[in-house]
């Protein structure tokens, strides 16, 4: 069973913001905290940039409690909460590295983002498609969220 | 501090859940289930539990009996995914205190929480007049559909699942090791005692009442 270490007491506050817009510069080239797109970067580039993730899983409650946790176990991620309406020119504006989402819709063998598709339609499954595992599961705790971030963020 | 159970089933959206509520000064989760075997071991010293309605060994309500058993004064919160104002209603009938869809926010959860520890209701008390009105209209209508139910034979029973099993006719005579002819007989007769007018309409209605299940 998983129980939190780290207390602090602004959940409240923090939760009831659900979409997050960004003050960043339009339509961007698909981001890799790993590689430039002119080629590999160096180590400390490499490392000044966080891994992004869309968080837009349904329904709210499960995105919004997710936002939490993540953000208190993961801060060093960039972590933006989107509405599934607006996922699609969320990923535009801000060419994530890891999707989290409870749709199939935008999913295609090309998209140039890692995702785990969480409880779609509520069914009890995770199919999760990052660079370090391509896996069905039955059952994904916390833990195992936190783990494949961490995969996602090492850099190969 | 108000002693908080979780369960539900999504294990990443109820530890999470569980540290959102562990972040607030008054809120502690006391134990975390994710079916209602597990729960059940779990109901002593809880203020307040959340229960999911939809859990891979049963209903979530089916807790609430035992939890105030256990303690007269525990409040049930469902929190569910179905937007069926009967579910809700029948969460109320068997003693759920209050019940939020899981497309509300995390600050409403927490609310409706603290609101439960205090003894507030959710709802107005004619919106609790209501919800108890839907679930005493879906029993007089389950009792009334499993008194006709029992008007049916043990064969014409049969003749009822298999047809929920999608077979034919011709299908169902093997099945049963009868004639053809007995089975349009059966059939006829279901459909006069469920007052009905068609195979699908005696399809709906076995299903609505658990005769027939769609898998």
């Amino acid at each position: 069973m998983f129980r939190p270490v780290s207390i602090e007491r602004d959940a409240e506050r923090s939760s009831s913001t659900t979409v997050t817009h960004r003050s960043l510069p339009g339509v961007r080239a698909p981001n890799d905290h790993c590689t430039s797109q002119s080629g590999e970067m160096d180590e400390a580039v490499r490392h000044s940039t966080p891994l992004r993730v869309i968080l837009s899983n349904d329904p709210r409650a499960y995105r919004e409690a997710l936002f939490i946790a993540l953000r208190r176990l993961r801060p060093k991620i960039d972590l933006l909460p989107v509405d599934p309406g607006l996922l699609v020119q969320e990923i535009d504006r801000h060419a994530p590295d890891l999707v989290i989402l409870s749709t199939t819709d935008l999913i295609t063998d090309d998209v140039p983002w890692s995702w785990i598709l969480l409880y779609p339609d509520g069914a009890r499954l995770a199919i999760i498609h990052t660079k370090a595992r391509q896996q069905q599961r039955g059952s994904l705790g916390l833990d195992d969220l936190l783990r494949i971030i961490d995969e996602s963020m090492e850099c190969p | 501090m108000i002693r908080i159970l979780l369960v539900e089933d999504h294990a990443s959206f109820r530890q999470a859940l569980a540290m959102a509520f562990d972040l607030q000064p008054d809120l502690h989760v006391v134990a975390e289930a994710g079916t209602i075997v597990e729960a059940r071991a779990l109901l002593a010293d809880v203020d307040v539990a959340v229960v999911d309605l939809d859990l891979p060994d049963g209903v979530g309500t089916e807790l609430i009996g035992p939890l105030r058993t256990i303690n007269q004064n525990a409040q049930v919160l469902v929190l569910t995914a179905s937007a069926n104002q009967h579910d809700i209603a029948r969460a109320v009938e068997l003693g759920a205190s209050g019940a939020l869809h899981k497309s509300a926010q995390i600050a409403e959860i927490l609310g409706a929480v603290r609101r439960l520890s205090r003894g507030e209701l959710l709802w107005s008390p004619a919106e609790l007049v209501s919800l108890m009105r839907l679930a005493g209209q879906e029993r007089q209508q389950r009792d009334a559909a499993q008194v006709t139910l029992k008007r049916l034979t043990p064969r014409e029973l049969d003749v009822l699942r298999s047809l929920g099993g999608g077979l034919s006719d011709r299908e169902i005579a093997a099945h049963l090791s009868v004639g053809l002819e007995t089975v349009k007989t059966h059939m006829v007769s279901v459909l006069q005692k469920l007052g009905v007018d068609s195979r699908l309409q005696a399809l709906v209605f076995a299903v609505r009442n658990g005769v027939v299940r769609l898998d």
